[in-house]
């Protein structure tokens, strides 16, 4: 979510309702005389409007899951869900008198309340840098639960290239798919394979098909983003340089190649660390949001009891 | 062949239906999600079980921690639903809530506003939780802040809201923001009159080295030799002619017909000085008869001749001469005690001659229309007619009435650090008590100044109109009202 000119209405509305929060509680916070508390008439205002729209902020989620609730667009809940969220904090500290909680219950609904805007905030920051981010550095981006998938492909299209060059290679470690094995690019691999079996190793290859099953093969694991040499666009490059040194000038063009399709790995590992911190922060707001929303009501409830 | 992607390249790597498939992430919110709330509701749960503490808005103040899970003891159930809908006139703990333990006498007014029954809460009076806010740690509920007070009084000249005026202090212009800004000059300290009290005193002259009458040893008199603290070491006693003053000014009638020349005389009321005398005059007469004496015409001269070698006198006629006798000595020594030249009772009081009494008693009536002092005159003559009247002292026995002092936590200090002008003084009418300057040397709102809050000195409630401290209940009533039946066990 872009903060642009679509939001300017609902920034206008919960400015509104900040600026009347202010006007009343300011002389409200002046004149009473052990200071202002959740328990008085305006208290208990600031009390119920304040919740009415943390349960809108939090009927987003109810919105996206339940079919009947899709009202309006799902762009504008969101909107709506930022600005009367974000305003629903200093509403609730006017309810509360500016104290950020004295007994157990009301200091956890505090800092669960701090926690929820903190990360929503962080979210809305990440919303605006990090699409563009992707955009920039992985131009070859993919669905990102197909990551692992498309990894495993470049893993097979490196193992055809080593073994266009050095004959068939030898290694242990079975597909990490087992989806993989069914999908039609394994078919295709398969064909391929048996091809090259035939091709007669370049001189020299030797030392590429080394560099390739110790080094490279093991950065083409589909899960978890992999460390070391060939992980910085520096370091790896230098790695291949020193490759390259030591190979014959006809392996040279299947070494850049192997280059690239290590590049590509290295983008899609650059995409999972930011789709980890696009959506990761939702773990975090998500939960405690929920959490939230339970203890506000049952505070609600007791108080009112009491 | 360098590799080479387009977009359809790109596309085709993807599996299509990788959508229906279940997606770490997506299953990983809700879970949290689960978890988060189940794990809130067994918080809630688990610590409610031990106490409903975890509901409270705060630790309750250290007085009402013997009851302070009970919620039930104070609050009215959906009380707060009754402030949103009724206002906050009505909190969830009502006035009759506190009113079960406490007697909360009403504010000390000296003259209530018309209409209202001295004692009675006004309209508009605050509820007990307005100024006394439960829940803020434990804090003694009766420690209020100065804006607590301040929100009636804060413009002294001004009624509050309940439509009272203060009395007798100094309202001028005064806006008071604190001890420090705007409390006005004491009253007492502040008015003309000075003190008013009818006995006269010169400190100066008392705390004069060498002065005569010290007891052995002692060279000059301290101020603990006449002001002693009462038994909670707040106020001052106040002074005792017995104690303090009789040992250095004994009341003597000089008279050599009595042992030592003298006859030490009561310090009382003129009646009971008088009374005394005559008893005394009798006594002398009845051990020494030859002493009354008539007057007697003894070849053409007149001579005092003891009644008792008078054998002409009759029974009665020597009853009366007897009589005539001591009332002509008692009046002789009333006059020397009391009579307007007299320094016997007029060293330190003033007193009113019989003829001065009637007249001041016409004058008075006529001036002020009150006639109370006249009245106090006239009952005095009817009591003792003809003797002359001692005047009350008058002397204050608390100073400043609106506060309260305590002379115990001040007693590093001397005395005379704070009662400055004791030792130049040489009027009665000097008021010798601090002013309010001389309390803000330490009492000031600043830190490392000692406590300047308004309830430092003043109390709200009038503790003097409460007299309940026999309460109701048994010590096994008040442990099942307080901790359950469990606890009454104990007898
Ligand atoms: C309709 C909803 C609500 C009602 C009726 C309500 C009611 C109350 C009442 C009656 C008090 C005073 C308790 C006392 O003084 O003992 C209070 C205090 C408080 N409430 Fe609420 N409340 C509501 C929602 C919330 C929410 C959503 C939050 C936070 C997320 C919250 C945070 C607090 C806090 C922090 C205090 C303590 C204020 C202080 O320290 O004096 N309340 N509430
Ligand atoms: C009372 C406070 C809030 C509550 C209860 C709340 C609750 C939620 C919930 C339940 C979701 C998840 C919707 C889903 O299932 O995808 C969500 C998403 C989100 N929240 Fe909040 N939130 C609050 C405040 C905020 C604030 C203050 C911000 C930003 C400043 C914010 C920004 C977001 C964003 C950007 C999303 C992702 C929406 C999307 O793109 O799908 N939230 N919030």
């Amino acid at each position: 979510m872009i903060v642009d000119s679509t939001h300017t209405r609902w920034i206008i509305l919960s400015v509104a309702i900040l600026v009347v929060g202010l006007i009343t509680y300011v002389p409200y916070h002046a004149t009473t005389p052990g200071g202002p508390g959740g328990g008085t008439f305006q208290g208990l205002i600031y009390g119920f409007v304040g919740t009415a729209m943390m349960v809108f902020a939090g009927l987003l989620g109810a919105r996206k899951r339940v079919r009947i609730w899709r009202l309006g667009r799902a762009q504008e809940w969101v909107r709506a869900h930022i600005w009367l969220g974000l305003i629903s904090f200093p509403i609730i500290l006017f309810h509360a008198g500016m104290s950020f909680g004295r007994g157990s219950l009301t200091s956890v609904l505090m800092w669960l309340f701090a926690i929820v805007i903190l990360s929503g905030i962080l979210g809305l920051v990440i919303q605006h840098v990090l699409p563009r981010m992707l955009l920039d550095r992985v131009p070859r981006e993919t669905v990102y639960e197909q990551v692992p998938r498309v990894i495993d492909q470049l893993r097979q299209e490196a193992d055809t290239l080593i073994e266009s060059v050095s004959g068939v290679i030898d290694h242990p470690e079975q597909p990490a798919f087992a989806e993989a094995s069914s999908s039609p690019g394994r078919r295709a691999h398969d064909l391929r394979t048996r091809a090259t079996a035939l091709a007669v190793p370049v001189e020299g290859s030797d030392e590429l098909k080394r560099f390739y099953l110790i080094e490279v093969r093991p950065f083409f694991h589909p899960e978890g983003i992999p460390e070391g040499e060939l992980m910085g666009a520096k370091t790896s490059s230098a790695r291949f340089g020193r490759i390259r040194l030591l190979l014959p000038r006809d392996l040279h063009d299947t070494l850049r190649d192997l280059e690239t399709l290590c590049e590509e790995r290295r983008e899609l590992a650059l995409q999972q660390k930011l789709h980890h911190w696009l959506h990761g922060w939702l773990l975090v707001h998500i939960p405690i949001a929920y959490a939230l929303l339970l203890l506000s009501v049952i505070h609600a409830l007791m108080s009112l009891f009491y | 062949m360098a590799i080479v992607r387009t977009t359809k390249a790109l596309a085709k790597r993807i599996d299509l239906h990788y959508f229906k498939r279940h997606h770490p992430l997506r299953s990983l919110k809700s879970g949290l999600s689960w978890g988060a709330a189940i794990l809130a509701v067994l918080w809630v749960c688990g610590t409610t079980r031990r106490s409903s503490v975890v509901f409270m808005n705060g630790p309750v103040s250290t007085r009402h921690q013997l009851f302070g899970v009970s919620c039930e003891k104070c609050h009215e159930p959906w009380g707060a639903l009754q402030t949103l809908t009724r206002g906050d006139e009505h909190p969830s703990v009502s006035d009759r809530s506190c009113s079960a333990c406490h007697e909360g006498p009403p504010h000390h007014w000296q003259t209530p506003p018309e209409g209202a029954r001295p004692g009675s809460k006004l309209s508009g009076d605050p509820a007990c939780i307005h100024c006394h806010q439960e829940h803020r740690g434990h804090t003694a509920l009766a420690a209020l802040a100065d804006r607590t007070c301040l929100e009636c009084h804060r413009s002294l000249d001004k009624n509050t809201p309940s439509g009272y005026k203060l009395q007798n202090v100094r309202t001028e212009g005064k806006q008071v923001d604190s001890f420090l800004s705007g409390h006005p000059e004491f009253a007492r300290i502040a008015s003309r009159s000075g003190d008013t009290a009818r006995v006269s005193l010169n400190h100066s002259v008392h705390l004069r080295k060498g002065l005569a009458g010290l007891p052995q040893g002692r060279a000059q008199l301290a101020c603990e030799d006449c002001h002693q603290p009462d038994g909670a070491r707040a106020y001052m006693r106040p002074v005792d002619y017995e104690t303090h003053c009789a040992a250095c000014h004994p009341i003597n009638l000089n008279d050599d017909r009595f042992p030592a020349k003298m006859l030490p005389l009561p310090h009382d009321e003129p009646a009971v000085v008088s009374r005394f005398l005559q008893t005394s005059f009798a006594a002398l007469v009845a051990s020494n008869p030859e002493q009354i004496t008539v007057e007697k015409k003894v070849r053409r001269k007149t001579e005092q001749i003891p009644i008792l070698g008078d054998k002409e006198l009759k029974a009665d006629a020597f009853v009366q001469e007897q009589r005539k006798w001591l009332e002509a000595q008692r009046d002789a020594a009333e006059k020397a005690v009391l009579g307007p030249k007299s320094q016997t009772c007029q060293l330190c009081h003033v007193v009113t001659q019989p003829v001065e009494a009637a007249a001041s008693e016409q004058k008075d009536e006529a001036a002020s229309g009150e006639g109370k002092e006249a009245a106090a005159a006239e009952e005095h003559q009817k009591k003792a007619p003809g003797l002359a009247k001692v005047e009350p002292t008058a002397i204050p026995a608390r100073w400043f009435v609106h506060s309260r002092f305590a002379h115990e936590p001040h007693r590093m200090l001397q005395c005379v650090a704070c009662h400055t002008e004791v030792d130049a003084s040489e009027k009665t009418s000097d008021v010798l008590l601090p002013g309010v300057e001389t309390c803000r040397e330490c009492h000031r709102p600043e830190p490392n100044h000692a406590r300047a809050d308004c309830v430092e000195c003043h109390v709200f409630h009038d503790k003097l109109t409460s007299t309940h401290l026999n309460g109701r209940n048994t010590v096994s009533e008040v442990l099942k009202e307080y901790f359950g039946p469990a606890s009454s066990g104990a007898k």
